[in-house]
């Protein structure tokens, strides 16, 4: 089979699956335990905090969650509820994931803030100075994904967060990075640093939240002490020691990998182009949406999915299902609902690329699209 | 005490000479329809049918199904008792007295099928009345509107007490009026008019189109879940699946986009009546309805319809969509109908469908397609889900 949905999710490596069996069936301990089965797994855990710290230069702590979402929410309602002395109103952009998204208009709602919602150019990247000039006095928050989950744009986070700090340091910045990780350095001194676990090629159900020195947050999780007293719960030593193992794998040698996969995401676009589809992808390739107006992309992915090749559609064919991020973008309505998104992994080889274009060209016939 | 179910038939008992008939069918569907929930005893007696469990048996899983058998005008549970008056009484007790104590106005009522039994209907009543009223003083007698009405039955073998007849699914036997194809679809129209003639006596098999990669697996499912729940009322009801992608890419070829909607549904009439000769169905059903959509005007009718041969059955055509909703709702197909997996893909459906087609527009555009050579094809790929 040919699996072009790394966005959506990605398959377990064997070392990380190895790291998890491990936590499961050999060090097992708890590592709130005060005897030696205990400490080992203490150990096993701070260096798992150590590791992930890591990807950031700041001092931080790590905080494991259950995954994206999770660590999403923690990041804003956690600001959210510690700012509240000093303000309620929050920044974010219409292109996020949903995590972010429904958790602000959620907390919008309820009446707690106020909510600013910063649309994305075209191109699908949100300008640094539409972000900064949308801060207000009264901003406890703002919140801006690093790597778009749809188009692959990169988003000028590190810009638009120093002139952010440099103006108003009390005002809490986050990112939501779990499409940035692997792909991209995610070193651009926010506060608060989203990811997730099965993106990388760790297991589902797992994720973490990087919060830099200083940085105050409430916890949404209570119960135990464990985590700084941040998220409570038995931490999920499996998860955590195959997450650990993921990010290892995906940062080492990340350019010459990334590069083959730019290498591979041209093939694709050229092919793509050829055809006479519109191509949006970001600087590294490993996203791309690509819509041929007329195609609906739900019929387009299982045409595909009949040559075994595995894609995900932008739009569903069920009415009112279009993506929000092609909508902020402003594209017009037959683009959005032909819209179907690949995306590349280390895994990914030429044959892939061959298959998905071959398979592309065999459905644009088909329905009768061929330039 | 032992608790029956008592159930009264309705039209059928009106049709003379194939009387025999009708009850062998509701016979046999009665006991089908029973026969996952234990072992019960079926007689007929006198209009009634009196549905015995044995031990073990699930009574009242027997009751909710047997109100979606056709041809049952009124269902109750009976509790039996000896045919003596001070039985009678001690039955009333034991079973409706906490109901009575409750109440704030009854009344009895009673039949006598035994004319030999010692007392008449009004004495039956009178007593009886009075039995209760000791026992609740609070209670007053109302024989207008009385809050409830405890039924008294004497017959031949023994005496049955009820507290009311709830209403049954109404209609003829399914079977007793043959066979019938429905054309079926994810929509709310198409169950409901299966419902309606399945009703009516109708035996069904039903026919769905469906175009992968145009449509997707979740909108087959759905019309298999639709089939089923129609089934509950319906019966046994095969449903044949008809690949039908390639009739589709021919249409979208050949023909000019206006007439896609017209074409298609005449391909689907057709097919859909070779099923139904092959199953010896006499006639076909669709949920079509007057005016709905472009493809339901009058003349859009004409067009489709000439292309069956065989009686065409459109038994919602002259209710409003309200009307059909309401009858959807009733029988458990409206929420998985509005489930939101599109039947066609936008693809296949033009932008603007001619509202008033002629005859001879649709016979000259069919000219260009090989009609015969696709239908076989479809048929050949039919998948029978029974």
């Amino acid at each position: 089979m040919h699996y072009l949905d790394n966005a959506a999710t990605t398959r377990v490596s064997p070392a990380a699956a190895d790291a998890a069996r491990r936590a499961m069936m050999d060090d097992f301990g708890n590592p709130s335990s005060l005897h030696t089965l205990g400490r080992r797994a203490a150990d096993m855990l701070e260096g798992a905090q150590k590791t992930l710290s890591g990807l950031v230069s700041q001092k931080s702590r790590v905080i494991f969650t259950s995954g994206g979402t999770e660590a999403d929410n923690l990041a804003l309602r956690g600001a959210i509820e510690a700012g509240a002395r000093s303000g309620a109103h929050v920044v974010t952009t219409a292109i996020e994931h949903h995590a972010v998204l429904e958790t602000l208009k959620t907390i919008e709602r309820s009446g707690r803030i106020s909510l600013t919602v910063v649309k994305p150019g075209r191109d699908g990247v949100v300008a640094a100075g539409d972000i900064v000039s949308a801060v207000r006095d009264d901003t406890i928050l703002v919140s801006m994904m690093l790597i778009n989950n749809e188009t692959g744009a990169i988003q000028p986070v590190k810009e638009a967060f120093a002139a952010i700090k440099k103006n108003r340091p009390k005002c809490v910045t986050h990112t939501d990075a779990v499409q940035a990780l692997g792909k991209v350095s995610i070193d651009c001194g926010a506060d608060l640093t989203s990811l997730s676990g099965h993106k990388v090629h760790g297991p589902k159900g797992i994720g973490a939240l990087i919060v830099s020195e200083g940085v105050k947050i409430l916890p949404e999780t209570t119960g135990g002490s464990q985590q700084y007293g941040l998220r409570a719960g038995t931490e999920a030593m499996p998860g955590i020691m195959a997450f650990e193992q993921a990010v290892k794998d995906i940062t080492s040698g990340m350019e010459a990998k990334n590069l083959k996969i730019k290498g591979l995401s041209d093939l694709a676009r050229a092919g793509l182009l050829g055809m006479g589809a519109l191509v949006f992808s970001g600087p590294t390739g490993h996203i791309m949406t690509a819509a041929l107006p007329g195609a609906p992309s739900e019929v387009l992915m299982r045409m595909l999915e009949e040559d075994l090749v595995y894609v995900s559609a932008g739009s569903a064919c069920s009415r009112g299902r279009r993506s929000h991020v092609l909508e902020a973008m402003g594209l017009e309505a037959r683009v959005m609902d032909s819209a179907i998104r690949i995306s590349l992994s280390d895994d990914t080889v030429k044959e892939d690329i061959e298959a998905f274009i071959a398979s592309f060209k065999k459905a644009a016939e088909r329905l009768r699209l061929r330039p | 005490m032992k608790e029956i179910i008592l159930l009264k038939c309705g039209e059928m008992v009106l049709k003379g000479l194939n009387r025999s008939r009708f009850e062998a069918k509701l016979n046999a569907n009665i006991k089908r329809r029973l026969k996952p929930l234990g072992d019960f005893k079926l007689r007929f007696a006198q209009s009634t049918y009196f549905v015995e469990p044995a031990d073990g048996a699930d009574t009242d899983s027997a009751f909710e199904a047997l109100k979606s058998v056709f041809g049952i005008s009124t269902l109750s549970r009976a509790f039996v008792c000896e045919k003596e008056f001070a039985a009678v009484c001690a039955c009333i007790e034991e079973n409706f007295g906490e109901v009575l104590e409750k109440a704030s106005s009854f009344k009895v009522e009673a039949k006598r099928a035994d004319k030999k039994f010692p007392m008449k209907s009004p004495e039956i009543m009178s007593e009886a009345g009075a039995f209760v009223l000791e026992r609740h003083p609070r209670l007053k007698v109302d024989v207008k509107r009385p809050e409830v009405t405890v039924y008294v039955e004497i017959r031949d073998e023994y005496a049955y007490v009820h507290c009311g007849r709830i209403e049954g699914a109404g209609g003829l036997p399914v079977g007793t009026a043959g066979r019938a194809t429905l054309l079926i679809s994810g929509g709310i129209d198409s169950p409901v008019a299966g419902y309606m003639m399945a009703k009516r006596g109708l035996e069904l098999n039903a026919v769905h189109f469906f175009s992968y990669p145009y449509t997707s697996p979740q909108a087959r499912k759905k019309v298999e879940t639709l089939a089923e729940l129609v089934s509950n009322y319906a019966g046994r009801m095969p449903l044949h699946c008809v690949m039908f992608t390639e009739i589709q890419e021919a249409i979208r070829d050949k023909v000019e986009p206006e007439l896609f909607t017209l074409v298609m549904r005449r391909f689907m009439m057709r097919i859909a009546e070779k099923l139904a000769l092959s199953s010896n169905s006499g006639a076909l059903i669709t949920g079509e309805s007057l005016g709905q959509v472009a493809s339901q005007t009058m003349e859009a009718l004409h067009v489709t319809g000439s292309a069956a041969t065989i009686p065409v059955f459109r038994p919602l055509i002259g209710m409003d969509k309200e009307e059909i909703v309401k009858i959807a709702r009733k029988i458990g197909t409206f929420e998985t109908s509005i489930l939101p997996y599109e039947d066609c893909c936008t693809v296949f459906t033009p932008k603007h469908p001619a509202i008033h087609p002629r005859l001879e527009r649709i016979l000259e555009a069919e000219q260009g397609l090989d009609i015969e050579a696709l239908e076989k094809k479809a048929i050949e790929s039919v998948e029978t889900i029974i």
